[in-house]
């Protein structure tokens, strides 16, 4: 679009600064993203207040009701409240994103780091990582649920494993990029140790694909912890979670669509606002995306 | 001089003697397709607060050399087969890697030829330049502060205080390189390695940056290594220059002589191919004189070289020069020269 110089001039502050909705215009994805996950996080983090009802308790008279004033979302075949469980859910779903995109991202960081600068490392490293990218992560969940009790923190290493090679590719490749930079042999020639030349030199010029990285991990992570509740190999039933809510639902489908939707819906949501959050990171962070005004 | 006294840098320095002294220096890379003779057997001097060139065309080893005086190239794929580089009479080359990280930016400075890919984007240039100061001088950030305001002020960087925290994007390609030539200096290092300093800049910023390090040379009693393939930088700047060729010195001699009266066949070419503005203006095309150029290509620096390394590209060369190499002799004056068929000057 062509804008005419006055148009221009009145974009611009001419003292720098620019107003606070500027960033919106310039960072749609990354505001509606963003705001969408908050409220997220915050409906989660509020369940004990908000809901109006307890997330387990049964109540055999209330079975498969419609949404009404009384149960918003309608109850369940357990005649439990499917919106106190939507919203104690949504704290499954976030603690496994989050946790997820942490440990397999710093674990992927460590590793990746010690690929990219040491060539013996690199030959090991990566033919484990390989090896790793071929454990199917339903597998591996599954195998996990039978050798230990379903846990939440089974589902997260079930879940993180698969990616860390994933990580581990990108950083090395990273690594191997910006050693040969000439900043980094400035830093050498300067008598700058190695450890901190990785910390500060390597590190903070890697941390923009990380980053994005990061956020599409963790929406697949939430995803995956639906399939994996779904398939009876997540989160234990007596935790509600929108993958084992759904897979209660899916028996009485017909009877009650409510039970199975509105998970659903929240679930998509979420997915839909990390995903949106790392296009918006991105676009953000790579200085070669023009700025517009 | 014990070797002991040698050892330490501190004792028994003697202000007349060089402050470094490279004898015979061999670096050599190891690869599959054998061994590729990078730097092979180069000895020059470096005095006190004198600014030597090093010239010679790509891959001749100028950039080798300096690397290896700090100990900046991967072993392997370089070994460094002889030779010793006396810093202050004690040998870089014996030094453990502790050792050289406080030589390093802290006695010996280096400047990168590419000001543009020399600065970390993520760190404000202040916080590069700190970087120096914190780790030699074990300066508190607020020290540090001060000094690279100073530094930036000295390099004549306008708005030193706002400038210290902008990004190295922040900078033209002049700037950047200035601030580079600050991060060097800021520990007032003893000897600065400038490998082709001014390559990447256009000519008019060549010329400040040139002056401001001829200012600070003076101010800080620097000695400079002039690495370059510019002869018009030469000629500005240094008081003697060593001639490098596929690895070996074949001339050394003050700048005045090298320019006046070349020896060297090699010396002789890379002058006459060198383009001149003398020429009067509106000169017709066909009467400039042409420049000449030498003819041939560099050797493969793979294994031993036999006879003189310039041979096959020489046109003065003669049998001998193809059975044996010819010896460093010195033609008075301190004009060193390598070739079996230049007269005395």
């Amino acid at each position: 679009m062509a804008l005419t110089l006055a148009q221009i001039e009145s974009r611009v502050d001419t003292e720098g600064r620019r107003p606070w909705w500027s960033f919106l215009r310039r960072h749609p994805l990354l505001v509606i993203g963003g705001v969408l996950l908050v409220i997220m996080a915050l409906v989660a983090l509020a369940a004990p207040w908000m809901a109006p009802y307890s997330p387990i308790d049964m109540n055999v008279m209330q079975r498969l009701k419609a949404p009404s004033a009384v149960h918003l979302f309608g109850t369940d075949a357990m005649g439990r409240d499917v919106f106190s469980r939507v919203l104690w859910g949504g704290r499954v779903s976030l603690i496994v994103g989050i946790s997820v995109s942490l440990l397999a991202t710093s674990i992927g960081v460590l590793i990746g780091m010690v690929a990219g600068f040491s060539r013996l490392a690199d030959a090991l490293v990566m033919r484990v990582m390989d090896g790793m990218m071929a454990i199917p992560g339903i597998l591996l969940a599954v195998a996990m649920m039978a050798l230990m009790r379903a846990s939440i923190e089974t589902v997260v290493i079930a879940i993180a494993v698969p990616e860390i090679p994933r990580v581990v590719r990108l950083v090395r490749s990273l690594v191997l990029v910006i050693r040969e930079q000439p900043y980094v042999q400035a830093a050498e020639a300067i008598g700058t140790r190695f450890h901190w030349i990785l910390l500060r030199h390597v590190l903070p010029n890697a941390v923009t694909p990380l980053i994005v990285q990061g956020t599409f991990i963790s929406a697949s992570a939430v995803l995956f912890e639906a399939y994996l509740s779904f398939l009876g190999a997540g989160t234990p039933p007596e935790i509600p979670s929108w993958g084992n809510m759904m897979a209660e639902g899916r028996a009485v489908v017909q009877l009650a669509f409510n039970i199975i939707l509105f998970p659903g819906i929240f679930l998509g949501l979420t997915v839909l606002s990390i995903n949106l959050l790392g296009d918006g990171l991105r676009d953000m962070l790579d200085p070669k995306i023009a700025r517009r005004l | 001089m014990t070797s002991n006294a040698a050892r330490d840098p501190i004792a028994g320095i003697d202000s007349r003697d060089p402050i470094i002294q490279i004898d015979d220096l061999k670096v050599w890379f190891a690869n599959r397709d054998g061994i590729l003779r990078a730097v092979d057997g180069l000895s020059f001097d470096l005095q006190r607060e004198e600014t030597l060139g090093l010239v010679g065309e790509s891959g001749c080893g100028k950039s080798v050399t300096a690397m290896t005086m700090l100990q900046l190239i991967p072993s392997p794929p370089s070994v460094i087969a002889g030779g010793s580089i006396r810093y202050n009479g004690a040998d870089l080359l014996q030094f453990d890697e502790k050792r050289m990280r406080t030589i390093r930016g802290n006695e010996i400075s280096m400047i990168f030829q590419d000001p543009m890919t020399s600065l970390n984007p993520v760190l404000t240039v202040g916080e590069q330049i700190a970087e120096t100061a914190v780790l030699h001088r074990k300066l508190d950030r607020r020290a540090a502060r001060e000094l690279v305001v100073e530094m930036l002020h000295k390099v004549n960087i306008p708005e030193p205080q706002r400038r210290a925290d902008e990004y190295p994007h922040q900078f033209s390609g002049g700037m950047r390189q200035r601030a580079m030539i600050a991060a060097a200096l800021v520990c007032n290092p003893k000897v600065l390695i400038a490998d082709e300093p001014t390559t990447a800049l256009d000519v008019t910023i060549q010329a400040q940056i040139i002056e401001l390090m001829l200012d600070l040379k003076r101010e800080f009693g620097t000695s400079i290594i002039m690495i370059t393939h510019d002869l018009g930088v030469v000629a500005e700047t240094c008081a003697r220059v060593v001639v490098m060729y596929a690895g070996r010195k074949v001339e050394e001699a003050s700048a005045g002589e090298l320019f006046a009266a070349p020896l060297h066949p090699y010396t002789q070419g890379l002058l006459s191919a060198t383009p001149r503005l003398e020429t009067a203006p509106g000169t017709r095309r066909a009467d400039r004189p042409r420049l000449t150029e030498i003819p041939g290509m560099v050797p493969t620096l793979k294994g031993a070289l036999k006879g003189c390394c310039f041979a096959p590209r020489c046109h003065k060369a003669t049998a001998i020069c193809r059975e044996s190499a010819p010896t460093i002799e010195d033609r008075g004056n301190g004009h060193i020269v390598s070739c079996f068929n230049c007269g005395s000057a």
